[in-house]
């Protein structure tokens, strides 16, 4: 068991590598730089120099190596501008800030409605999951599918648009109730979490039905049922501890979903995160920015996945036997 | 596919075939049917557009739009825009039809590079093992650790305002993008599929006869792995029609003035609350599209896919 873990995390390196090394060139081969945003014509004399300034102007790899060689002492590098502190006006003056200090504060909103709309899939995706399942082809099962469709065709932007033109609060007929925009208070927090919750909810009902399905036609259910337990009793605890356990090992994908996803609800919702800033720093050539984002995503999805293949082998005992054999 | 006749007058029986019957099972399987008509309209759509739509998606209609006291015209108002006009008094029909088009073209030509990607390297990769394997599906895995809406927008900044990214209005990169990053779960399908037709006796028949490596697998193989591949590309359509859908919305897949449904829904947000009807107008066609193509899926996986037919 340790040995796999040990391999899988290892396994992140290789992984990380080459994501770095294709962002880091896609970024660098377009065209376009961080100097020339909204249409600034810079003296070709002033962006040399600004190039060498930054180190820009030498070879692609000795680039890459640099900003590695600092990622791995902890300096993410540069951002030529950010969010906050807008850019001056003036061409001799360039802003700079350490990345850390830009994508720091964002931190926290992002993990708020990460964790927040998670937490929503969850609860209601398995909610909805073992009541469909539990009253196959009755009428609680065909709710419960037609809502599950809805999670699964409503694309995540889609949703948080709708639910901006349901709650907005410059229209006379909807007094507002919840904020449309922005992230200052918890009830900013309610439509943005609906939103993103929408399809990993969906994923996740989906999955949990069929596997109760699964489940509830073994004989060790029927056993249970005819040594006189009360039903209730034998969906939570007989049939639900086993239906669960492949809906652990689909949280990994789910949650690669939920991230890349908030970035468009982050956008939509113009909350303060790591998704607003990613995609501002993608337009404007903040190549520090994007390059420490493409990591963070990446390390999150890969590392998410591994702890959810790990939590998989501690709670099923055959994956474990599996896992060691191997 | 004729039976193959072994030395000594021994029978090895054909290959079944992937396809027989498949469509009178979809179309007796609810939603399988239900997935087929709406597909079916929705290409009808996509195909008659430019014929159907009374404007073009890109052509100003100013007089009617100074006439109703320079507002937008909101859907059944006038003969002449049955769905009403946008900001700009566009026909809001128009735009809708071809951006019916422009998801079902994204989303297909984007199935077509998943599989040139996906289908040789599993099929390599499962018939060769060894090494080749290890290493492709190595690549593979890689390729499945990244976060592909990440990287899907990255490619399509990349070319950002480049000869390149302007072609078909922007929709290359968004297909190209789409497909480099989706291919490897067709890959690993394909894959698993050949490893586990490679001992299958038809295969070891032809291989006895003398047939070489890539002739096994062209001709014996391949038509029983397009099953399982029509039900991985089928399933891949809806996440191309989102991802497309979502990289417009951000302003990032196709270019104005042509009109995609996500670009026109980003659009209809800056009037929200004065017009929610220019977002739920191109709404209904993108969602429509993506209940077709899940339920058609759903249909296709209950008939074709061989670990449920059996």
């Amino acid at each position: 068991m340790l040995l796999y873990t040990i391999r899988r995390l290892l396994w992140i390196v290789p992984v990380l590598f080459v994501a770095s090394v294709v962002t880091f060139w896609l970024m660098h081969a377009a065209p376009g730089s961080p100097w020339n945003r909204e249409g600034r014509q810079l003296d070709p004399a002033l962006v040399a120099s600004l190039n060498e300034r930054f180190a820009l102007d030498q070879p692609l790899p000795v680039q890459y190596l640099k900003w590695l060689g600092g990622v791995l002492q902890g300096d993410f590098g540069t951002s030529f501008t950010s969010g906050e502190v807008p850019v001056s006006q003036n061409p001799f003056h360039i802003e700079t800030t350490n990345v850390a200090e830009v994508l720091g504060p964002a931190f926290l909103p992002s993990l708020t409605l990460l964790g927040l709309a998670f937490t929503l899939a969850v609860i209601v995706g398995v909610g909805l999951g073992v009541v469909a399942a539990w009253n196959h082809n009755r009428l609680p099962d065909h709710v419960a599918t037609g809502i599950t469709l809805l999670g699964m065709v409503g694309p995540p932007f889609l949703i948080a648009v709708l639910l901006q033109i349901a709650f907005d609060t410059h229209s006379i007929h909807n007094p507002g109730i919840l904020p449309v925009r922005g992230w200052g208070t918890p009830a900013h927090w309610v439509l943005p979490t609906i939103a993103l919750a929408g399809l990993p909810m969906a994923m996740i009902a989906r999955f949990t039905r069929g596997s109760m399905l699964e489940v509830i036609g073994e004989a060790y259910v029927r056993t249970a049922h005819s040594k006189g337990l009360p039903p209730r009793r034998v969906a939570l605890v007989h049939v639900l501890r086993n239906a669960l356990i492949p809906v652990v090992a689909i949280l990994g994908p789910v949650l690669a979903v939920v991230i890349t996803s908030s970035i468009v609800i982050e956008r939509v919702f113009a909350i303060p995160g790591v998704g607003g800033l990613y995609l501002l720093a993608i337009t404007s050539r903040d190549y520090g920015v994007i390059m420490s984002m493409t990591l963070v995503y990446t390390v999150a999805v890969a590392g998410l996945n591994l702890l959810v293949d790990l939590l998989y082998g501690v709670i099923d005992p055959r994956v474990r036997q599996a896992t060691v054999a191997a | 596919m004729t039976t193959v006749e072994l030395a000594g007058g021994r029978r090895v029986a054909p290959a079944p075939r992937a396809f027989q019957g498949a469509f009178a099972a979809l179309w007796a399987h609810p939603r399988g049917r239900i997935g087929l008509v709406l597909v079916a309209i929705m290409a009808l759509l996509a195909a008659l557009g430019p014929e159907l739509a009374p404007w073009s998606f890109s052509e100003l209609d100013l007089a009617s739009q100074r006439a109703n006291r320079h507002q937008p015209l909101l859907p059944l108002e006038n003969v002449a825009h049955p769905l009403g006009t946008d900001i700009l008094s566009r026909d809001m029909l128009s735009r809708v039809l071809y951006g019916i088009r422009v998801s079902l073209l994204v989303a297909i030509i984007a199935q077509v590079v998943i599989v040139a990607i996906g289908l040789p390297i599993g099929a390599i990769a499962g018939w060769f093992g060894g090494r080749v394997e290890t290493l492709l599906m190595r690549a593979t895995d890689v390729v499945a650790t990244f976060p592909q809406l990440v990287f899907i927008i990255m490619f399509t900044v990349a070319f950002y305002d480049t000869p390149f990214q302007r072609m078909l209005d922007g929709l290359l990169v968004v297909m190209l993008a789409i497909g480099l990053l989706s291919w490897v779960v067709v890959a690993r399908l394909v894959r698993a599929e050949v490893l586990s037709l490679k001992h299958r006796s038809y295969v070891e028949g032809a291989r006895a006869i003398g047939l070489p490596g890539m002739a096994i697998l062209r001709r014996h193989l391949m038509p029983n792995l397009m099953g399982s591949v029509v039900v991985a590309v089928s399933a891949g359509v809806p996440a191309a029609i989102l991802t497309e859908a979502t990289l417009s919305f951000l302003g990032l897949g196709i270019q104005p003035p042509s009109p995609s449904l996500g670009s026109l829904i980003w659009t209809g947000t800056e009037t929200l609350s004065q017009f929610p009807h220019l977002v739920i107008i191109p709404a209904v066609p993108l969602v429509l599209l993506l209940v077709a193509f899940t339920m058609l899926g759903d249909g296709l996986r209950d008939v074709l896919d061989p670990r449920l037919r059996h």
